[in-house]
């Protein structure tokens, strides 16, 4: 009886086997779909042998509709065909003979359950094709997406294949075009690729080798297009159907690639174009289990090789970039890039060869190269070698100059190294001035304009906003972008200023250090060097400036050497307020000093006017309202009178000019109505206001006098 | 430092003498589309042509100056001017340059001023062109204003937008001080302190810079010493420190002086002083001056007594002094010794002195006797506004009032019995207290009588010089120097008052047209004033310059009910110094 029923059984499963169509029933899955929320119309399924136990298969239906919770989906009319062999005791499925979906619509709502931590759960992620469907063959495949949505992203494709050729040798055509939403903006693709497929098996594994000529327009707004020719991708996956331990996938891939760019456009540089075209090798082998499966280990092995990128038209012989970029290490595709065990190594090199060249290039610009540097020639060299990891990496940089013009030096070294770490990249770059000399233009302290424009005055929308103190993630999120920390150093030589208002060249020491958000600190040392102060030889004997993030603290001391003196002039403080001190041997009063550096005489041997004006830089001084440049001006223009109004910070000094001409200049307010009941106009000479008649009582009338005067 | 480069700019300018536009092409690639005003100096030339300056620089390095880099130095050289704007274009390699016109202050902002600071007061910045020595005018005027608030320490920052024409001035005034010490310099052979008589302030009162100054000026103007400076040394919480910084220089002066009236013509004046006699600086003064109308020698002496700062001292004095005026000629000698003092509070000073005057009186023309001997007893009281007196050489605002009487008796070396007395009144108002003012009101006026026992004016016996005389550029503009009574005899009593409107720095190059009119009254008797009532209404230009101001009025006299119609007639004065 059991043996009857067995029997039985056996046959009525072969007969399934055989004809699938004696129980795949359309009312059948209609009424089990329908509990699942699919709901089919016009369903159809034709089942037919092809032989023993080879059935084949096609569902057919005008339209279906999936309504879930999370997933809405739509077709129009479809079939899908496919052949079965059930003697394979492990891959029945021999064929996917015909798959032609039109008019898919479809939705993926995201699940509002939290998705699991990858650090407590994998996430499965990437195509896993069992291997019983990856040994199938493949025949036309028509696939029409009107519309996918999938949370905030929608879009919509179309698929076609169509074996061209006998089952080993198939030929795709491709012609997808691509949009969607990313971040609220439409971003549209176009692929257009024509790949030939060889294989020596009509099995999924391959090995395969693809040959792709293709070209994608609008990949991304900097680049208009990618394309290659003769692109050839070997994959091999049959040895990974053998589940041994080695078993792998192989993806080797050799292809030249030309990118074309949409050049940067610089409006200060619109000379400055690069070529539109950038020529790569693109040499890669990667190495995985399952390489359709992301879950798995991925061996990456690649190389970029930057032939030679250069400026085009004017710019071309500027310079030039060229080097290699080669990235290996092993990662699995679906973990975060941070997790990824990748090594990319670089070795790039910029080379202004002609330093006159890049001068002329950019003198029409905005950014010119500023007289005197200007005529430099010579070259400067910039050299950056070294290999990231996928969280951290090294790379040393190396800059260089060999500047020169018949009056001036540029020598410069750099070293320093590109630090990439988990939390931000840091920069640490130190640059020595081996050799700098630079020329000032010949100054007539009768003449020097105005360098610099007033800051007070600045359009308020050059202005920075004043803004609210920034919040801490904020500035925690600076601290974690680039940090640098640039120290510039003097070598040996110092730096040697020439100038005409000084004897020789002015020797600088400088040692800076810059770190994140522009603070400086460090000092500045000046040696001695002779110069002519005070209409007599004079000596820096030094100065130095201590820069700190809050002020710059300066100190130093001149010598002014007499026959019957040597007056020694410290300041200390800032440069806009120093704290000034005279000093003198054999020893004078602060009174006698100020004389004898502004006339040559102490002030006993002064006239009026001298006297208050050697009073009034006196007074200013002591009041810190005289900076180191109109000390320097005092000292270099022959002085007639000096004023100093303590209450209104007023200075105003009379200067002897050449051709017995003079010139009075205010700081302040140019003409001040209580200039006071005696009104210096000169040496010896005023304009005295009087009241009254000093003999007669009853006058009380206003007059002036112009008056000479001298105290003895 | 941005004051050093205008000053370079400005020396620049005037080495070459040249203060106006260079034309329109300062080299040939440098091409301005209208001329700036002033125009580039030498090395500007050189950092805006990009020319070489031969043998000054030879190397290349200065050679050729890049276009931008051109462009930058020209935008900074406009932007001193006031061109705020300027546009660049490269025509056949050459720079044309559109300067644009000159940005003038729009509005004026200004964020955290105290109480009483008006900055509407202030004007000559709305409008003006917009430059970095202006923003300098208008902080130094605000820091300046600060102080007289009683805020030492203040700190004032100032911006402007190129755009807009606004300039913003933000104040931290910090806090009002009470003005604690004057921390002293010891001046040699001098007792500490010793220039305290001078202050027109009072310690422990509100911190005013003004004051400090009118106390310099004081110290200055009598020549005590060379240099006198009060300067803020430091603040602490409401308390304001001054620091004086002194150059006493040499203690003996001499001086020539002159100026120049319609009256006098040519006015000359020679003095010797000794400054500092002792520790306590006593003053001694010996001085001619001499015009066609007067000539006076004089010496006195300032004696300080006591050997500690003190405003007290003995003022011997004695003079000669010819008047040779149309009503009379006199010799006047007078011989006295005054006890003096003074005082001030922190708005007004006072003057005090009283003392014996031995005058002799010689009248070589007119009337009165021959020769008059009286022994005064001479009493001032002079009291002055700070402001009055510290904007003396221009005034504007203040008052002033001077009460003279002198005694005299013939029981006490007298001839005759005289008693004078006279009291004069100035005020000047600044309409709505403009900085610098836009129109000043004066009212001046004088009282004076003589009262003796000799009759009444028309008695000979009373010298030329207890008169009353009216007329002249000081009393009725519209008369001539001392023109009134016509009689030429002089009267017992006379007043006088003068209203006058001044229009202040409305026109150009220091122009000030003003009117006036004029009104007095002689009287026969002391205490009595007769008629006619004499006036004269007319007006007059004050011009601001340099080297001191000069005033010139045009008036006319008359002379109410039946007088000589010859007495009314248009009067001309001229005069260097004077004002109202």
């Amino acid at each position: 009886m059991y043996l009857q029923i067995f029997w039985c059984a056996i046959i009525g499963l072969l007969a399934i086997l055989q004809n699938p169509g004696l129980v795949i029933r359309p009312k059948w899955i209609l009424a089990l779909s329908e509990k699942s929320g699919i709901h089919w119309t016009d369903f159809e399924v034709a089942s037919k042998s092809t032989g023993l136990l080879k059935p084949e298969i096609e569902f057919r239906w005008g339209a279906v509709k999936v309504l879930r919770p999370d997933f809405h989906a739509e077709t129009a009319r479809a079939d899908i065909r496919f052949s079965l062999n059930f003697l394979h005791p492990t891959h029945p499925l021999t064929k996917m003979d015909l798959l032609s979906i039109q008019g898919i619509r479809f939705s993926v709502s995201p699940s509002s359950q939290p998705a699991p931590s990858p650090s407590t759960s994998k996430a499965s992620s990437g195509i896993s094709i069992p291997s019983w469907i990856r040994q199938a063959q493949t025949g036309i495949i028509d696939i029409q997406v009107l519309r996918w949505s999938a949370g905030g992203d929608h879009g919509s494709a179309y698929f076609q294949h169509a074996p061209l050729a006998s089952p080993s040798r198939a030929r795709l055509a491709t012609h997808d075009q691509w949009q969607w939403a990313l971040g609220g903006s439409e971003v549209s693709h176009r692929l257009n690729a024509d790949v030939t497929v060889l294989s020596e098996s009509q099995s999924l594994n391959g090995p395969w080798r693809i040959v792709v000529d293709a070209e994608a327009r609008h990949v991304s707004p900097e680049i208009r297009r990618v394309q290659t020719r003769n692109c050839v991708i070997h994959w091999d996956s049959s040895s990974s159907t053998k589940h041994s331990p080695n078993s792998k996938d192989i993806l080797d891939v050799q292809c030249p690639l030309e990118i074309t760019l949409r050049p940067p456009s610089i409006p200060s540089l619109p000379s400055l174009k690069f070529h539109e075209k950038a020529k790569l090798a693109l040499t890669s082998k990667l190495e995985s289990e399952n390489i359709l499966n992301m879950d798995k280990p991925l061996s990456v092995d690649a190389k970029v090789a930057l032939s030679d990128i250069r400026a085009s038209g004017e710019a071309a012989s500027l310079g030039r970039i060229f080097g290699d970029l080669s990235a290996s290490g092993k990662l699995i595709p679906s973990e975060p890039m941070k997790n990824w065990k990748t090594k990319t190594a670089f070795d790039l090199e910029l080379n202004v060869s002609r330093f006159q060249r890049l001068v002329r290039f950019l003198d029409p610009t905005d950014y010119a190269v500023p007289a005197p540097f200007h005529a430099l020639r010579g070259s400067l060299e910039l050299v950056a070698k070294g290999e990231f990891e996928s969280t951290h990496g090294k790379l040393p940089i190396r800059f260089e100059t060999r500047l020169h013009s018949p009056n001036q030096s540029l020598v410069l070294d750099g070293e320093g190294t590109f630090l990439l770490q988990r939390l931000g990249s840091n920069l640490d770059f130190n640059l020595e001035l081996t050799d700098v000399e630079i020329p000032l233009p010949h100054l007539d302290l009768a003449e020097p304009p105005q360098f610099v424009p007033d800051p007070r005055i600045q359009a308020r929308s050059k202005t920075p906003p004043s803004s609210p103190a920034p919040k801490e993630h904020e500035q925690a999120g600076q601290a974690s972008s680039l940090a640098y920390h640039v120290g510039v150093k003097t070598g040996e030589k110092p730096i040697r200023i020439q100038t005409n208002l000084a004897k020789s060249p002015v020797p600088i020491h400088l040692d800076l250090r810059m770190i994140s958000g522009g603070v400086m600190t460090g000092t500045v040392h000046v040696d001695p060097f002779p110069l002519d102060m005070f209409r007599r030889n004079a000596q820096l004997e030094y100065f130095d400036v201590d820069i700190t993030p809050k002020e710059n603290k300066i100190s130093g001391s001149f010598k002014v050497t007499y026959t019957d003196y040597t007056i020694h002039i410290q300041f200390v403080g800032t440069a806009d307020q120093p704290d000034i001190k005279f000093l003198s041997d054999p020893p004078l009063s602060d009174s006698d000093i100020i004389s004898v550096l502004l006339f040559g005489r102490t002030s006993e041997d002064l006239d009026q006017s001298q006297s208050q004006s050697s009073g009034n830089v006196k007074s200013a001084v002591a009041a810190r309202g005289l900076d180191l440049a109109a000390l320097y001006l005092l000292s270099a223009t022959p002085v007639e009178s000096v004023g100093w109004d303590p209450q209104s910070g007023t200075f105003s000094a009379k200067f002897r000019l050449a051709e017995g001409t003079s010139l009075s200049v205010t700081k302040g307010q140019e003409e001040m109505e209580s200039v006071g009941i005696r009104k210096r106009i000169g040496s010896h000479w005023a304009i005295t206001t009087q009241l009254g008649n000093p003999v007669d009582p009853t006058d009380h009338s206003i007059f002036a006098l112009f008056e000479w005067s001298h105290r003895y | 430092m941005k004051f050093w480069g205008v000053v370079w700019v400005a020396i620049s300018i005037a080495s070459r003498g040249v203060c106006f536009a260079q034309g329109d092409e300062p080299c040939p690639n440098l091409h301005f589309t209208v001329p700036i005003n002033p125009g580039l100096s030498d090395l500007e030339k050189r950092l805006a042509c990009g020319a070489p300056s031969g043998e000054k620089d030879t190397g290349p390095e200065y050679a050729t100056i890049p276009e931008s880099q051109r462009k930058f130095h020209i935008s900074t050289f406009l932007q001193a001017r006031g061109y705020q704007k300027p546009q660049f274009e490269i025509r056949n390699g050459v720079l044309w340059v559109e300067p644009g016109t000159k940005r003038t202050v729009t509005a004026l902002r200004v964020d955290g001023s105290p109480p009483k600071f008006d900055f509407t007061r202030k004007r000559f910045v709305v409008g003006e062109v917009l430059t970095p020595k202006l923003l300098d005018e208008v902080k130094s005027w605000t820091v300046e204003r600060l102080r007289s608030l009683g805020y030492a320490c203040p700190h004032v920052e100032l911006t402007a937008d190129p755009e807009s024409g606004i300039v913003s001035v933000t104040i931290r005034p910090n806090e009002r001080d009470l003005l604690t010490q004057v921390l002293e310099e010891d001046v040699p052979g001098l007792i500490p302190g010793i220039f305290s008589r001078y202050d027109a302030f009072e310690i422990g009162n509100w911190f005013n810079g003004d004051l400090a100054t009118l106390t310099e000026h004081r110290i200055v103007n009598e020549g005590q010493v060379e240099s006198y400076k009060l300067r803020v040394d430091h603040c602490e919480g409401d308390h304001a420190f001054l620091r004086q910084d002194v150059v006493p220089g040499k203690a003996r002066v001499l001086t020539f002086g002159f100026g120049a009236n319609t009256e006098g013509v040519l006015v000359a004046q020679a003095e010797w002083k000794n400054t500092r006699l002792g520790p306590s600086a006593s003053y001694l003064d010996f001085s001619i001056d001499a015009s066609s109308k007067e000539q006076i020698l004089d010496a006195y002496m300032n004696w300080y007594l006591v050997h500690s700062p003190t405003r007290f001292f003995l003022k011997p004095q004695i003079s000669s002094d010819h008047e040779n005026l149309d009503p009379y000629e006199t010799i006047t000698i007078r011989e006295g010794i005054a006890a003096q003092t003074t005082f001030d509070t922190q708005d007004v000073g006072f003057q005090f002195a009283s003392g014996p005057v031995d005058e002799y009186v010689d009248t070589l023309r007119g009337v009165g006797s021959a020769y008059s001997h009286f022994l005064f007893l001479e009493t001032s009281l002079k009291t002055m506004s700070h402001y009055f007196e510290y904007y003396q050489p221009n005034p504007r605002t203040g008052f002033y009032a001077n009460l003279l009487t002198d005694l005299s008796d013939r029981k006490v070396f007298s001839d005759v019995y005289a008693e004078r007395f006279q009291l004069d009144l100035e005020g000047l108002w600044n309409l709505n207290n403009y900085d610098p003012p836009l129109l000043i009101f004066g009212l001046r006026g004088t009282v004076a009588t003589t009262e003796t026992d000799t009759g009444g004016a028309y008695s000979a016996t009373l010298p030329p010089t207890l008169r009353h005389y009216l007329g002249g550029s000081q009393t009725l503009r519209g008369f001539g120097l001392l023109e009134l009574p016509e009689d030429q005899v002089g009267r017992l009593s006379s007043a006088f008052a003068s209203f006058e409107v001044r229009m202040a720095h409305v026109l150009p190059v220091g122009i000030q047209p003003f009117v006036f009119v004029d009104v007095g009254a002689l009287g026969a008797n002391a205490f009595d004033l007769d008629d006619p009532i004499f006036w004269s209404p007319g007006f007059g230009l004050r011009l601001q310059t340099p080297i001191g101001n000069f005033r010139a009025t045009l008036a006319h006299g008359y002379v109410s009910g039946n007088a000589d119609p010859a007495a009314s007639h248009l009067q001309f004065f001229l005069s260097y110094g004077e004002e109202f």
